[in-house]
């Protein structure tokens, strides 16, 4: 049968999906996120592009948020408040720790809302759903580097010049993407279900900027409360970046050890939340 | 025998109501679930009572090449099929193996970003269709040219008519080049000419040996593109074989449904709070028919309930009927003819009235439409049948050819007959 020994390498040849209920836990499938890479760039260029299309300042708003926030900040939390910044000068103190957390802020907001924003999207076209929520983590990364930016002009401002370790500066930025899209993955996949994330998110990344160490020095977290605080990951970032950007600054690197294991629990957990409820997105959208 | 592109084999899609339709939104909703679940021993039991299969042991072979139609009513498991075979969803039961690549197009114009130009869409469309960019590239001049939209291509899609946005879109999804074509109702969009062209391209793919599988309600289409067909019904495959026969069985489903009453009419579309509770036919002395007659003057009366208490402004309320292949054959529509903003409430009813019938005798059907405000209400396809009595239309005695009967309109028209001046001939004129 010569004819279908034909029609068994043409078979052969062209790729071959078998659909089929799927119930395993652990069918996590990254290699289709690789098959699908343009399509995160082009998402990851679609939001950025128009996040700043009809705006007269166009990407100037990515530098503008941040030196606001800054400046009323420090008005109210240095002058009025009298918060102390370890002996930096407050304004340089507040923005390395607000470059950080505007990149989280954002990216948890964006991320966690990935799905449900997309829903015409999820019901009609395939591609793996992990894309929308990992796009949505990258793409502030863009207002990140942007506000980075102004941020070299503060320390010229300020007289301060960095050091070498603000080469390590994309480490602790790569960290905090992490942290947004293992949160991200979860609160997603919950959104999709529960529509009480929409009114609990923003609320929860309200809060997140006091239990970090944004406006505050950790010095000031009392010694008792260390551990406890040390949990949330956020604080690992902050003052990673602090570390980074301001020369002399002193952390005391034993706190990056509980939340980079609760980011590598979370990150894992959220992976595997995200693909089991990945098959009803499309029915519960 | 060609080779195998799709293979279904038992494919079964189980929805419970608790989880697709009844949706729990939020948390305090999903916790009193558990609890009546609870209290009424377990959620077992309540599944019986909310479930459904959407689609039950489905079964069929596509070959390669083969151009497949899918026909069937709302809910009959079509938009389900296809978006499992797409990937979408994924089945409760069974097995479907496919062999190439597939591009499925359940709308047109997915992923389009208003903000967006429309250069920046073409390619934003085609990699959320499994386009490469390089592919896009290679073929954008073409994508362009096809769409009409030159002249626009900067500007964002926003400023678009709806007409220019179609175009745009299907162009995208003309020129991807898929072993496999998914395609549901897109051609239900667009004008008649940009229409014309979309069929011509779907052949052209069809002719290329590709393999396409096409849902539509228009029978026209369907027989114009499929060799082969499948009716579904009820989340089985009622029958597949010829084209010919499944749109003559689907038509022959048409005429059962539509003889349920329309309180009872569940496949209805909108915000519901206007309904159609009834269509009546009367004649020009406004005595209730059962039919309407070739050439006499007919009143189709609808009769229409609002939500208590609510004004509705902006109305538009419209009829259309349908020939036996499902094709539109005309529409009335109470703003065309008479633009004055029309306010409904409570109940009433509109009457349209059409003077000297253009149908021939046959089976017809009707579909309804409220709206108000811009918003759909109540839309029903295949509402009633209208069933039309050959009379003497050209007053000549006789009737439509056959091949035409509920197969078109009659119109008024004459003919003359000429001849060429004596000696002269008309052939050289028809060199």
């Amino acid at each position: 049968m010569s004819a279908l020994g034909v029609n068994e390498d043409r078979a052969a040849i062209l790729p071959h999906v078998r659909i089929r209920p799927v119930t395993g836990l652990l069918d996590l499938d990254l290699s289709s996120l690789w098959h699908y890479r343009e399509l995160i760039y082009i998402l990851v260029w679609r939001d950025v592009t128009v996040r700043y299309k009809q705006t007269l300042l166009g990407v100037a708003w990515a530098m503008f948020q941040p030196i606001a926030t800054m400046l009323i900040f420090t008005a109210v939390f240095s002058v009025m408040g009298k918060i102390p910044s370890d002996g930096f000068p407050y304004p340089v103190f507040l923005y390395a720790g607000l470059l950080p957390w505007f990149y989280v802020s954002q990216a948890l907001s964006r991320g966690g809302s990935s799905l449900v924003g997309e829903a015409p999207l999820i019901s009609k076209v395939y591609f793996p759903r992990l894309i929308l929520p990992l796009a949505a983590t990258i793409a502030p990364l863009v207002d990140l580097v942007l506000a980075f930016v102004a941020f070299l002009g503060l320390m010229a401002w300020f007289d301060v010049l960095p050091t070498w370790r603000i080469l390590l500066l994309p480490l602790f930025a790569g960290l905090a993407a992490l942290i947004t899209l293992s949160g991200g993955l979860w609160i997603s996949a919950l959104y999709v279900k529960y529509r009480d994330v929409g009114h609990i998110l923003p609320m929860f990344i309200q809060l997140g900027m006091f239990v970090s160490p944004i406006l505050y020095p950790v010095s000031k977290v009392p010694e008792s409360w260390r551990a406890f605080y040390a949990l949330n990951p956020v604080v690992s970032v902050v003052e990673g970046f602090r570390w980074a950007l301001i020369p002399g600054f002193q952390v005391d690197f034993s706190m990056f050890l509980p939340s980079l294991g609760i980011v590598f629990v979370v990150l894992i957990g959220g992976l595997i939340y995200f693909r089991s409820m990945e098959r009803t997105f499309a029915d519960v959208i | 025998m060609g080779t195998v592109a799709i293979r279904v084999e038992g494919l079964s899609k189980h929805y419970r109501l608790g989880a697709a339709r009844v949706r729990h939104n939020t948390l305090r909703d999903h916790m009193m679930y558990r609890l009546k679940a609870l209290t009424r021993g377990g959620e077992g039991r309540d599944d019986s009572e909310s479930s459904f299969w959407a689609l039950k042991d489905v079964s069929f072979d596509v070959q390669q090449g083969e151009v497949l139609g899918i026909v069937g009513h709302n809910g009959a498991g079509k938009s389900t099929l296809l978006k499992i075979l797409s990937r979408i969803t994924q089945p409760t039961r069974g097995t479907a193996d496919i062999y190439g690549r597939v591009s499925s197009l359940l709308e047109v114009g997915t992923g389009f970003h208003s903000e967006l130009s429309g250069r920046e869409n073409i390619f934003l469309n085609a990699a959320m269709l499994g386009m490469r960019r390089h592919e896009v590239q290679k073929k954008f001049d073409e994508i362009v040219q096809f769409s009409g939209v030159e002249a626009f291509i900067d500007t964002p899609v926003k400023r678009y008519s709806s007409g220019m946005y179609v175009r745009l879109a299907f162009a995208v999804a003309a020129h991807l080049e898929p072993e496999i074509l998914i395609v549901d109702e897109v051609l239900a969009v667009g004008d008649a000419s940009f229409q014309q062209k979309c069929l011509g391209k779907m052949e052209e793919v069809s002719r290329s040996g590709r393999t396409v599988l096409i849902v539509s309600h228009n029978m026209t289409v369907i027989e114009g593109l499929c060799e082969r067909a499948i009716l579904l019904e009820k989340g089985h495959i009622a029958k597949i074989g010829k084209t010919q026969e499944i749109v003559e069985s689907y038509a022959d489903a048409i005429r059962s449904l539509s003889g349920t009453a329309i309180g009872a009419r569940r496949d209805r579309e909108g915000l519901g709070e206007m309904r159609l509770i009834r269509i009546e036919l009367l004649d020009r002395d406004r005595h209730p028919v059962a039919a309407a007659m070739t050439g006499r003057d007919i009143i189709i009366r609808l009769y229409y309930r609002c939500a208590e208490g609510k004004q509705f402004r902006h109305c538009r309320v419209s009829i259309s009927v349908n020939g036996r292949k499902g094709q539109d054959l005309f529409v009335l529509s109470t703003d065309i003819v008479d633009p004055r903003p029309l306010t409904l409430q409570g109940e009433g009813f509109i009457d349209f009235i059409v003077p000297e019938l253009p149908l021939g005798g046959g089976a017809y059907f009707f579909q309804s439409y409220f709206e108000s405000n811009g918003h759909a209400q109540d839309w029903i396809k295949n509402v009633a049948p209208f069933s039309v009595l050959d009379a003497d239309y050209y007053g000549t005695g006789k009737i439509c050819p056959p091949g035409w009967e509920a197969n078109g309109v009659l119109i008024r028209y004459r003919w003359e007959a000429g001849m060429p001046q004596p000696g002269k001939s008309f052939l050289p004129l028809s060199r």
